[in-house]
């Protein structure tokens, strides 16, 4: 099951809240990055030569994925928001510039989330559980599936003539 | 209430890129949006769709394969192998009861596939010893896969007293549904009930 159940959720949340109560976010994207170009410096020419505003990006982005995924299983009646603060969309359409502006390959979505459990270890130490680690795993996967499957996937055209016989009980 | 899509999808996938089990699951997983997922098979005649799946926040609110609904046609929905996925982003409306939750669902679709499986493999082993016709993903055109007529395409599976089992094509070709024995009283339930609706299903698409 690829999916995170609501203990995992909780880890997750356990976690993100140290990270952000220690003012620890943009130094555990800083330590990303670090190791990413340590272990893979051919990587670095794709990225600006001033790190500091992409470090920023990324820490936002975790910070709302970790945000947007904050709900149980029982609240699933509400929560619907626009297309802009949907992280399903938002990750897709993140992956498709990945892919096309930036040069990203699929092959890189492995090598970038090693370095995100890295980081995080590091910078939590004991709080970063096999459990944790775990929980983390799934969700990279989760946002490293959608954003390639934005690099693959079209953007919507006209639905099928079939379409008319589709019915959606609202 | 009742509404006709008019809308274009947020995105098509191809088969090959994605299938149904795993973007129910992504989406699932990242949103509480409603979002409604439909299967396209390309056939020679043009696009046919086989039929789709609604979910909001890691439920299932509703799926069909054709006529068929509820649990069985997310069974039965596990079991195509689309060659294109379509997404639509549907409006929020107050959602009746779900069919269940996406993991409870999945569980037991992929209980499904696994029984479904092990008689896909275990036929053609045992079929040498048998007397049983060979399991071969060709149907000849114009046949019925799910059919136990003469254009039947069933193996005796003696492993399971002499229980038939089906295999399916598509349209487009692809081997796409291995179907299931008659029901056996200890079968479960949702498993001999989403075999039903697919050869039901089969029985009402197909076009020779
Ligand atoms: C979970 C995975 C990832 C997340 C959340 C993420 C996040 C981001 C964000 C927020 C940006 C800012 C620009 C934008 O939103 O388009 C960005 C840019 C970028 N990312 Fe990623 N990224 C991920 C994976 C990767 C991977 C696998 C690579 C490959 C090495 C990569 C390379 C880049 C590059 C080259 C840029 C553009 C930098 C620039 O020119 O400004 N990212 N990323």
């Amino acid at each position: 099951m690829l999916m995170l159940n609501d203990v995992e959720r909780g880890l997750i949340q356990d976690n993100w809240r140290i990270v952000r109560h220690a003012a620890l976010m943009e130094t555990a994207t800083g330590l990303f990055y670090k190791e990413l170009f340590d272990q893979h410096p051919e990587y670095r020419d794709q990225f600006p030569a001033d790190m500091a505003g992409q470090i920023k990006k990324l820490a936002v982005t975790l910070d709302f994925a970790v945000a947007a995924m904050n709900w149980k299983r029982s609240e699933w009646r509400d929560g619907d928001v626009d297309l802009q603060q949907d992280l399903f969309a938002v990750l897709m359409a993140m992956g498709r510039r990945h892919a096309l502006e930036y040069g990203v390959q699929a092959d890189q979505y492995g090598p970038v989330g090693a370095a995100l459990l890295h980081a995080l270890d590091l910078g939590l130490g004991a709080e970063f559980t096999p459990a944790h680690r775990a929980a983390w795993t799934k969700l990279y996967g989760l946002i490293a599936q959608t954003m390639q499957l934005g690099a693959v996937s079209a953007p919507g055209t006209e639905p099928l003539a079939s379409a008319s016989r589709e019915e959606v009980q609202g | 209430m009742t509404a006709l899509i008019t809308q274009p999808p947020m995105f098509t996938a191809r088969g090959e890129d994605m299938d149904t089990l795993t973007l129910v699951q992504l989406m699932s997983s990242l949103s509480r949006n409603r979002y409604l997922i439909r299967l396209i098979d390309e056939v020679g005649s043009g696009p046919v769709v086989l039929g789709a799946v609604e979910i909001k926040g890691g439920m299932v609110l509703r799926a069909y394969v054709d006529t068929i609904t509820g649990r069985e046609a997310v069974y039965a929905l596990l079991s195509l192998r689309p060659t294109r996925l379509e997404a639509f982003h549907l409006p929020d409306a107050a959602a009746g009861e779900p069919l269940g939750t996406v993991e409870a669902l999945l569980l037991e679709g992929a209980v499904v596939q696994d029984e479904l499986a092990s008689i896909r493999e275990a036929a053609p082993a045992t079929g040498a010893a048998a007397p049983a016709l060979a399991v071969t993903p060709d149907v000849p055109a114009g046949q019925c896969p799910f059919g136990f007529g003469e254009t039947q395409m069933v193996v005796v599976d003696p492993a399971r007293q002499g229980a038939p089992a089906v295999m399916a094509k598509s349209a487009a070709g692809r081997a796409y549904v291995v179907a299931a024995p008659e029901p056996e009283p200890e079968v479960r339930s949702g498993w001999a009930a989403a075999w039903q609706a697919l050869r039901a299903w089969w029985a009402r698409v197909w076009r020779p």
